[in-house]
């Protein structure tokens, strides 16, 4: 069975690193409800999206295999429903501004008291705590502030963020915040109490760089390499004739043959015999030449050239589903594979059956609700 | 920081084949690092020396028992768990693996355990993520650090503690390859629908955000859209009010006459006081710490963010595992009534 059979999540997480942990927990067996309200979407709903799509691109990737429900939580009738909820669930996830739970009426001690067993992930850009606890920031601001920013840069040039199209901590969060949400699960599963996870984007993107941090300290002086990293004798991208960069990495035993390969030796250093060699080549004969000296060598690729391995060097990361594309799954497990089961919801596509089959409510009740807006059936996007 | 310990009692060995490519080693280092953090006993098998800077083995090594050219035939047999490469799985059978099981490769698809040779380097290109760093006129330009091993190392810390979660405890193979996590956290760089014409690629100097010099280092220029009206508010500068930074279409136009301007303006300011612009204003800015400044940063210290190794010499310092775990006392179960009783 799935890995995560039985564990159901009531998903507060927007954009990326919320939203991209509930699908990942969803895509190894998780029920995962996205939770928004009439009065607030995830601004993934409209972010990126100059169609009519009901469910535009960037929500439909990180939101497949969840279902919905909106429910007002700033009245007391939708925080009751909510916390109803959460009395029947195993998970709760959010990366609001800091204090918004709180404002709500939902901090842990609060969805504790509902349920002694909950866990609360709280991904955060900078923690709960600490000076700067409540400033905002997106990811690339986060490299900045780690020290990942300063690490990474062309030998020759300034600190250097992966930017908007990356945004890099807020990806590598939501791995890392799925498998703090299991680890806690498994506690919890073994006889332990609620637990509140603090997942902070900053302190885990200067994790990233352990090493770097441990060699600096320790009286080694820490500098940014471009593109090269020891112990490899050379590793860096050339510029292929027909305008494609390659990536090499040559290790320190591989110079000699690959010199030889590369032609008489007048006195130049490998870097100079490389790049010259590589500009006067297409690319993927490049590439075949390198791989045959037994050299670690691969096109630049951007777009749609990462398609060209699918199937052959990758299969499920990015998926094709009902129609669109969707992003995957980091990994796969043999016996119980992960799979896109649902595409991901329209605002409150589940909302009444949800609080029909976890809240217990009744038929009379959720109409009830409905008309007086504290939740919210399904429709359209955006707002 | 972090004192929970939910895989107390439970034996990982972490092996990768000496013939296996070298971020498969990072990876499951990094892997087995935080299991490691988190309670488990973790038995590093040691191939042979692959250069690595030492500061690598200190941060990755810190509290796992470490066994130089042991077979893993001999230590597998009462682990709950392991994390290695498909070459050794082909050697020892999977049979012979303990039930749990995370295999690791450089390629996924039909290439899993195969393919050709490749470095996270390469494989970065193959993803996509090397194309989308550095200035658009130079070389596509890799992360700092170890980016692409260490991201492989999440991923397959998330697959074993979900099947460690599991309340079935049923024998499981899992399959990460460095490929698949580069493309899953690059996924924003693929076309998601039919009619995407534009893709991204590496912006540098023309991109929305990017780093900037400011009086006494750089700063990362960082906003989105309901933050510009701010941005203009904070830095009071005539020349942002012009037309042609009136709409974002337009701002992504002139980028990177927007950027000198912008540059101009933190060319009077210090990172501190970009810093406290940035909080005043409410704004996205974040000026670029040295690893020495991150160090000593009030933040950090507030949190407790940086400790010793373990195993390690004393002044080495690094960061703890960011896990802020509070709660999770143990309930006993008491045999009279079966009530629970919390520590």
């Amino acid at each position: 069975m799935p890995l995560l059979t039985d564990c159901r999540v009531l998903d507060l997480g927007i954009i990326t690193a919320g939203a991209a942990t509930g699908a990942l927990l969803a895509d190894m067996g998780a029920d995962v409800i996205k939770v928004e309200s009439p009065t607030y979407r995830d601004p993934f709903r409209v972010l990126g999206s100059d169609t009519e799509d009901q469910v535009p691109p960037l929500f439909r990737a990180t939101n497949r295999n969840k279902r919905a429900i909106s429910i007002d939580l700033k009245r007391q009738d939708g925080k009751d429903i909510f916390l109803r909820l959460v009395r029947n669930c195993d998970v709760v996830i959010e990366n609001f501004r800091r204090g918004v739970l709180k404002d709500l009426g939902i901090a842990f001690d609060v969805l504790r008291s509902a349920n002694p067993h909950i866990i609360l992930a709280s991904i955060s850009s900078q923690g709960e705590t600490g000076p700067d606890a409540n400033q905002i920031s997106y990811g690339s601001t986060l490299e900045a502030l780690s020290g990942l920013a300063w690490a990474t840069g062309y030998e020759d040039g300034a600190p250097t963020i992966s930017g908007r199209d990356v945004n890099y901590p807020d990806q590598i969060v939501a791995m890392f915040a799925t498998g703090a949400i299991a680890s806690a699960l498994r506690a919890v599963r073994g006889g332990s109490n609620a637990i509140h996870l603090e997942l902070s984007q900053r302190d885990l993107a200067a994790f990233m760089i352990g090493d770097r941090f441990a060699a600096m300290s320790t009286g080694h002086t820490v500098r940014r390499l471009g593109n090269a990293e020891p112990p490899y004798a050379l590793q860096d991208c050339f510029l292929a004739a027909d305008g494609q960069w390659l990536a090499v990495t040559v290790e320190a035993g591989d110079v000699a043959r690959l010199m030889a390969a590369l032609g008489p030796d007048a006195g130049q250093p490998l870097r100079e015999k490389l790049k010259a060699k590589t500009a006067e080549s297409p690319a993927a004969a490049m590439v075949s030449f390198l791989r045959d000296q037994g050299i670690s060598a691969a096109p630049v690729e951007t777009g749609r050239g990462i398609l060209t391995g699918h199937g052959t060097s990758w299969s499920h990361a990015m998926l094709d589903f009902a129609g669109s594309t969707v992003k995957g799954f980091p990994l796969q497990v043999e016996e119980d594979p992960l799979s896109i089961r649902r595409p991901a919801p329209v605002i409150g596509q589940d909302t009444a059956q949800i609080l029909k089959q976890i809240g217990g409510y009744s038929a009379t009740e959720i109409d009830r609700f409905f008309a007086d807006g504290t939740i919210e059936g399904p429709r359209a996007n955006p707002l | 920081m972090m004192a929970a310990s939910p895989y107390s009692g439970l034996v990982v060995v972490e092996a990768i084949s000496d013939e296996a490519a070298d971020a498969l080693v990072l990876a499951a280092g990094m892997a087995g690092r935080i299991l490691a953090d988190l309670g488990a006993k973790v038995i590093r098998i040691a191939g042979r020396d692959r250069g690595f800077d030492p500061a690598l083995d200190i941060f990755l090594g810190a509290g796992k028992e470490h066994r130089t050219g042991a077979d893993p035939r001999s230590i597998s047999g009462d682990a709950d768990a392991m994390i290695c490469d498909a070459g050794l799985v082909a050697q020892m059978g999977r049979a012979n693996c303990p039930p749990l099981c995370a295999i690791l490769s450089m390629f996924g698809g039909t290439q899993f355990g195969a393919g050709p040779k490749a470095s996270a380097f390469t494989i970065s290109a193959l993803g996509g993520l090397l194309a989308m760093v550095g200035e658009p006129d130079r070389e596509p330009l890799k992360l700092g650090g170890q980016q692409e091993a260490f991201s492989l190392g999440l991923s397959v810390y998330s697959g074993l503690a979900a099947a460690l979660a599991a309340k079935d405890q049923a024998r499981r193979t899992i399959h990460a390859s460095l490929l698949e996590a580069i493309i899953w956290l690059n996924w924003k760089a693929l076309p998601l629908d039919a009619h995407t014409d534009a893709l991204p690629s590496r912006a540098g100097r023309e991109g929305e955000w990017q780093i900037l010099r400011c009086k006494d280092g750089y700063a990362a220029l960082v906003y989105q859209e309901p933050e510009w009206p701010r941005l203009k508010q904070a830095l009071s500068d005539p020349r942002l009010e012009a037309e042609k930074f009136a709409t974002r279409p337009s701002r992504l136009l002139h980028a990177t006459e927007l950027a000198e301007v912008i540059e101009s303006c933190f060319g009077d300011m210090s990172r501190a006081q970009i810093q406290a612009l940035a909080k005043y204003h409410r704004l996205p800015l974040g000026p670029v710490w040295s690893l020495e400044e991150a160090l000593q940063d009030p933040h950090n210290l507030a949190r407790d963010l940086f400790g010793p190794l373990k195993n390690a010499v004393p002044e080495a310092k690094a960061p703890k595992l960011p896990i802020g775990w509070t709660g999770g006392e143990i309930r006993h179960q008491t045999e009279e009534n079966g009530n629970a009783i919390a520590d």
